[in-house]
């Protein structure tokens, strides 16, 4: 009993800081009452990371002394689900942050305002319109384009050099020979590292590949045909590799973040990630690379296809339609994506605003990565925007592993995913 | 009459039964309701009643079966494991040695620990790259190569297996050493002057008198085994290509994923059966050892 | 004969210290990752002592600022301890006088208790549907208390269960003879009964704050913010792949382990013989 009652008295000391900053918190709240308060959901991400969103946030706050904002911020893998559970509670979020693959569902579902209507006339004209592509559905605006992403190809100039080549692959079968001779002349053991748990990531890789093949989820008449249109080829690509011994085995359990720590330890020769990395692999304190030594370039097409792919992974943001303060959501999200929120911030992730571009500060110390981004952008295409994207998704991300494991033939194993897929669609 | 006074009673009883009912028998109606319909997540089509579709839906989704195959392989290898292993441990704490207390004392440390940081922590120490097993077994010359234990398919169910075994065993070690401090010393003396030796001691002995102690263990495993979710979630999310999606895995996805509830909701009723047949071959079982 | 005494002996032994490595080595790591640099922990092949001691992960999961890792850690850990506390609360409260007339006046009645171990049975996703719809129609979702409540759900059956079962070996007479000298309901309930229930009561309750302390899934389903979001889930979302810094993520899981462990290790006995004591029947 004494062991108990000491116990007790240990629990409540330690638990009553909590409580209490918890609730002097509340108290501040609730004496200025005239304060909007707006939730935000974001992700916790390098690239605009919580710390920089957490900062634009603090600005934001002091310009408008009367909104409060809280942020949250969960992994990409809770990112969706959050948003449409959270929807049905009392406390919806009021901005959320939303992939582009999700508009068409979350607009199907009618979750975020339409603000055709409030969008700044010199947003409209000055953001890029690969931008304003994936946040308008059937003709209205519901979003705002916050970044735009792609996946390039990384590679480390040193191991290159080192193995004789004084260039980047023109092509993805360049990139396989080069590879191998790396693996065979022994200066590193798996070459090549890439997202590929069943995840998401696994689905950018792949996409990105299969636009190198020129490849297309849907046929001419909108269905999946993905065993048809190009994807037999990007899949035995990947599976070339993994048989060659020239991926990182542990690729098929990655996730972007894991990929850039085997890069940035000097792990890889080779790796596909978005831009984010580029700043982070030649920063001293998050890397153990030579910066100068970091490559980028637009992922490489298939020889005699085309030249080089990119495949979008934008981020938008979108008001909730629940929200009982939709004008100064809308001012915030404003706000994060204005053109001089963006160019401060741009240290890891490009600004969507054209003119920042041939801005020389922008360029400045990075000009290889503004440079792909902007050929990337310009022939950028997006996974499908479907309202069942999220099922589509997982039902290829498993038959894409399976058939990485051998388990089944890719024939197989694309056939049997376009075919469940299409049951669902 | 002495029914009466039992009656005048029941009313003490009323609200554990409203909270019952409100928080477990509602809900579990609503469940089989819902399996008939092809109700969403958000509401956002009229609810339509779609008969047994879902269920016979169900019955060919190989995919649903293959995952109740993964729980029940799952909840068979931990709970074999951890029976062995708690026995053992239990017997083995029970020797007197020097450190004795602080050795049972720590057995609870992986018990304590909160299935999440249980996952978490497996998690990093299967690291591929940065874990501390592959680390480990490499230098020792144990494996020339590092592993990627969660995205080999041969070996990320058993990785998960390892991980859970490791929280576990220590509940049943530490029931079983409950129950052997209870054995009355002189029954093991009598049996020693009787000239039984250690294994018989133990056969006619030690495993009577524990033995419903290990059931009690037994059941609360296999329990939580056949549910499992938390661990399997944190540490692959049913990957890789869906090797170790167990049936709640599933069913979850179903639901909340896809956004589909009524047929989740059918296949939670399912995996119900599932359980409560498990629960039934064991309880059979024991029926027949008691006899 | 002496020999094998000795061969025993040090069998004995080691096999104590396999024991102990296996028990103690992966929890050990944990907490030499939470204070270890990043640098330390992506070295390859490890270094399995830090260079030097770095707290800041600790600093910044305890640090409570706007908006950070501090912040959501420190509510996930002030929410932990309300959802736990009220679920013990209304779960004893409910059933111990359930379980008294369970014990006192067994009859048809009892079928109730044997449904309630039978849903115990059940997977959390054979309510979760429901529920998830019913809290997010009255608009209960993201909420301490509601949670407190579904958590009776996994600890009401388990409490009146092992009440009634430690009651039990209250004898029976002992109320007789209060009976006679006109004791009510009331005393023969708090003045009688409970006095001796204490301790089973006090280990059923740590029991139960242990099981709402691990509550994942319920968690994951019906909290979203602040408001409401218990340590598991914050863990599990920092573990969750795209947070690369290992040490905050082990930090993360030290601090949420503290408790549960200590308690473990103080009461350890009292837990153990609560878990069996009705075991043995059921």
């Amino acid at each position: 009993m004494k062991k108990l009652f000491i116990l007790l008295l240990l629990t409540i000391t330690l638990v009553m800081p909590v409580f209490a900053s918890g609730s002097n918190e509340k108290l501040a709240d609730s004496n200025s009452d005239k304060k909007i308060t707006l939730h935000f959901l974001g992700m916790a991400q390098a690239a605009y990371s919580e710390q920089n969103v957490n900062d634009m946030t603090a600005d934001f706050m002091k310009e408008n002394p009367n909104i409060l904002v809280e942020t949250e911020f969960v992994p990409y893998e809770e990112l969706r689900n959050k948003t449409l559970l959270s929807y049905g509670s009392k406390t919806p979020y009021d901005v959320v942050l939303v992939d582009d693959i999700w508009f068409s569902e979350y607009n199907k579902k009618q979750l975020l305002n339409n603000i055709s209507e409030k969008v700044p006339q010199n947003y409209k004209d000055g953001i890029l319109e690969g931008g304003w592509n994936f946040v308008t559905k059937k003709g209205n605006i519901i979003g705002l384009p916050w970044f735009l992403d792609s996946m390039y190809l990384y590679y480390n100039k040193a191991l290159l050099k080192k193995a004789g080549f004084n260039n980047p692959p023109t092509s993805l079968e360049e990139l396989a020979t080069m590879a191998k001779t790396m693996k065979e002349k022994g200066i590193i053991d798996s070459p090549i590292v890439l997202s590929l748990a069943q995840a998401e990531a696994l689905m950018c890789v792949y996409s990105n590949i299969l636009e190198a093949y020129g490849g297309n989820y849907l046929n001419a008449q909108g269905k999946y045909s993905l065993d048809t249109t190009g994807g037999l080829e990007a899949l035995n690509y990947l599976l070339s590799l993994k048989e060659a011994g020239t991926l990182n085995k542990s690729s098929l359990e990655y996730l972007e973040e894991d990929v850039r720590r085997v890069f940035s330890n000097g792990d890889a020769a080779f790796a596909i990630n978005w831009s984010y990395m580029y700043g982070l692999a030649k920063d001293p304190a998050e890397s153990q690379i030579n910066s100068d030594d970091v490559g980028i370039m637009v992922i490489p097409g298939a020889e005699g296809i085309k030249k080089s792919a990119a495949m979008s992974g934008s981020m938008g943001l979108g008001v909730i339609s629940k929200t009982t303060n939709p004008d100064a959501a809308l001012k915030y999200a404003l706000y994060l994506c204005s053109k001089k929120v963006q160019d401060q911030y741009s240290n890891l992730q490009l600004p969507v605003w054209k003119d920042s571009y041939d801005d020389p500060k922008i360029q400045a110390g990075r000009k290889d990565l503004v440079l792909a981004a902007k050929e990337a952008f310009s022939i950028m295409n997006a996974r499908p925007s479907d309202p069942n994207y999220q099922e589509t998704s997982s039902i290829f991300q498993t038959y894409i592993q399976k058939a990485l494991y051998g388990e089944l033939s890719p024939e197989e194993a694309l056939k049997d995913a376009v075919q469940k897929v299409n049951n669902i669609n | 009459m002495e029914e009466d006074i039992s009656n005048k009673y029941s009313i003490l009883i009323a609200p554990m039964v409203f909270i019952m009912l409100t928080v477990i028998g509602w809900p579990l109606i609503r469940t089989i309701l819902m399996s008939f319909t092809n109700e969403g997540l958000m509401n956002l089509d009229p609810v339509k009643i779609v008969g047994i579709e879902n269920y016979t839906n169900a019955f060919q989704n190989k995919d649903f079966l293959s995952s109740l195959k993964i729980s029940g392989i799952f909840a068979f290898a931990v709970v074999t494991s951890e029976m062995i292993l708690g026995t053992t441990v239990g017997l083995l704490v029970n020797q007197p040695f020097k450190g004795q207390k602080i050795v049972r004392a720590l057995l609870i440390v992986p018990w304590a620990l909160p299935t999440v940081v249980n996952a978490m922590m497996w998690k990093l120490i299967y690291n591929p790259e940065y874990g501390a097993l592959n680390s480990m077994l490499y230098q020792m010359n144990i494996i020339p190569n590092y592993v990627s234990w969660l995205s080999t398919p041969s070996k990320t169910l058993g990785a998960i297996i390892f991980a859970d075994v490791w929280k576990n065993f220590s509940l049943v070690s530490m029931i079983v050493l409950a129950s052997l401090q209870s054995i009355p010393g002189h029954q093991i003396e009598a049996a020693k002057i009787d000239g039984a030796n250690a294994i018989q001691r133990f056969r006619y002995v030690t495993l009577p008198h524990i033995l419903p102690s290990l059931q009690v263990a037994l059941v609360l495993r296999i329990i939580e085994a056949v549910k499992v979710f938390d661990i399997i979630y944190i540490m692959t999310k049913g990957g890789p290509a869906n090797k170790t999606r167990s049936g709640t895995i599933f069913i979850y996805q179903e639901a909340f994923t896809n956004s589909r509830l009524g047929s989740g909701a059918t296949y939670a009723v399912l995996l119900v059966f599932f359980i409560l047949i498990i629960i039934m071959i064991y309880m059979k079982l024991l029926k027949k050892k008691d006899n | 004969m002496n020999n094998k005494r000795i061969m025993q002996k040090i069998l004995l032994y080691i096999a104590v210290i396999v024991l102990l490595i296996y028990i103690i080595s992966p929890f050990l790591w944990l907490i030499i990752m939470s204070i270890s640099s990043s640098t330390d922990l992506s070295t390859k092949p490890l270094n399995w002592l830090p260079k030097k001691i770095d707290l800041s992960s600790y600093k910044e999961l305890l640090h409570m600022g706007k908006n950070t890792h501090g912040e959501s850690f420190l509510f996930g850990l002030r929410n932990s301890f309300i959802t736990a506390i009220t679920t013990v609360f209304i779960s004893l409260l409910v059933t111990f006088p359930a379980a008294w007339v369970f014990s006192r006046y067994p009859n048809k009645r009892n079928i109730i208790l044997k449904i309630a171990i039978v849903t115990f049975m059940l997977p959390p996703v054979a309510y979760a549907l429901p529920i998830y719809k019913t809290l997010s129609t009255i608009g209960w979702l993201d909420n301490s208390f509601a949670l407190a409540f579904v958590y009776c759900t996994l600890v009401m059956p388990f409490c009146a269960w092992l009440t009634k079962e430690n009651m039990d070996a209250i004898p029976f007479e002992l109320e007789e003879s209060a009976i006679i000298d006109g004791a009510g309901l009331f005393t023969r309930l708090f003045k009688i009964v409970l006095p001796l229930m204490m301790p089973a009561i006090g280990t059923v309750a740590l029991l139960a704050l242990l099981m709402s302390w691990d509550e994942y899934f319920y968690a994951m389903l019906f909290t979203n913010s602040n408001n409401a979001i218990t340590l598991p889930v914050v863990i599990a979302n920092l573990a969750s792949g795209r947070q690369a810094n290992y040490g905050l993520i082990a930090t993360g899981g030290v601090i949420a382990a503290a408790p549960p462990v200590i308690i473990g290790l103080l009461l350890q006995k009292s837990l153990i013989s609560g878990l069996t004591a009705g075991g043995v029947k059921g």
